[in-house]
């Protein structure tokens, strides 16, 4: 396991990362959009959306705490996203529900439902949003 | 307003940028960490700004060592208040989804773009908002208009700077120069009302 570090950042950081955010995610929607069949491109789907996720958390926790969690400790990640205000807690519950997603995408044999597709998606799409709105704010 | 220093709508001092870092995080912070995060003025300052606070009970200090950890105190009257202060960008945003959420005739998609978009905006900037007339809207139909100009009276209304729409058709974004804004507002804009990928997929089709 990657030991797990706090790293302050700064601007170039947050522009860094959400790049990195945005690009998880529309290349998330182009494998969706070329996709014969939705359920062939699902573990990919969610393991791209959940990097989105990750990178996005990034940019909201640089933004408002002046730092970011790099590493595995998916408690410390979330625990530090739940600061932020005004919807910390509710930027958390996002978080965690993509993590929860990310070994079963990436590395369990049966794949990832539609259902848990959608779920991906949404929360991956209100953390770069979230992201977006703060980044200089 | 000043979208990077919010609290400078009611104080131009250091104090109220203090406030704002404070307020965006449940967090303890040392002087040299706010100072830091605020970007510029000097590491004194910053913690002399932030003592000030101290005095009034707004901002609680903890001693570490030999370092000082300041954070919001939460239960005082006013920290609802500076927190509503701090994230006037996230409320305009909700807000103006809320506002074009509401239309009658519906456009195929809304960004806000620009230097307020990306929060770097002062009291002097236009607030930049992209609106694409659905197809089904025809061009200057009254209803159409008098929800845009609402939604500009209301914008400038709601943060002092002067709200400006760019609004194009469906069938417009082929114009190199339109599709080169729509370009703008995709890489850097935020989302009011459709979708990123949906314009993106739009501007593709028209681009041929």
């Amino acid at each position: 396991m990657t030991p797990t570090r706090i790293r302050d950042c700064d601007g170039s950081t947050i522009e860094g990362r959400l790049r990195k955010a945005e690009q998880f995610l529309e290349a998330a929607a182009t494998i969706r959009d070329l996709a014969d069949d939705e359920a062939d491109v699902g573990d990919a789907f969610v393991t791209l959306c959940v990097h989105a996720g990750i990178a996005a958390s990034d940019v909201i926790c640089c933004a408002a705490l002046g730092h970011f969690v790099q590493g595995e400790d998916h408690n410390q990640a979330i625990a530090e996203l739940s600061k932020v205000r005004p919807d910390g807690k509710e930027l958390g519950s996002a978080l965690r529900a993509l993590l929860g997603m990310k070994t079963r995408a990436g590395y369990a044999a049966p794949p990832v439902s539609a259902t848990q597709c959608k779920r991906a998606w949404r929360r991956a799409e209100h953390l770069v949003d979230s992201a977006r709105s703060r980044r200089s704010g | 307003m000043d979208f990077a220093r919010p609290l400078l709508v009611i104080t131009p001092t250091l104090d109220g940028d203090v406030l704002a870092v404070l307020a965006r995080a449940e967090e303890e912070f040392s002087g040299r960490q706010l100072h830091r995060l605020l970007g510029y003025a000097s590491e004194p300052g910053v913690r002399k700004a932030v003592e000030r606070l101290v005095d009034q009970g707004v901002v609680d200090r903890r001693q570490a060592g030999r370092a000082k950890l300041y954070r919001l105190n939460r239960q005082h009257l006013a920290a609802a208040h500076i927190e509503g202060l701090a994230n006037l960008h996230l409320q305009l945003i909700a807000r103006l989804r809320e506002t074009i959420g509401a239309w009658r005739q519906r456009p195929h998609s809304a960004f806000l773009f620009g230097s307020v978009a990306r929060g770097d905006a002062v009291s002097a900037s236009d607030l930049d908002l992209l609106v694409i007339r659905g197809a089904t809207v025809e061009e200057g139909a009254d209803a159409w208009e008098a929800q845009l100009a609402a939604l500009e009276r209301e914008a400038t209304e709601a943060t002092g700077n002067d709200a400006r729409i760019l609004e194009y058709g469906e069938q417009e974004l082929a114009a190199p120069e339109i599709k080169s804004v729509v370009e703008e507002a995709l890489s850097d804009g935020i989302e009011l009302f459709g979708s990123r990928q949906r314009l993106r997929r739009l501007l593709q089709e028209r681009s041929g």
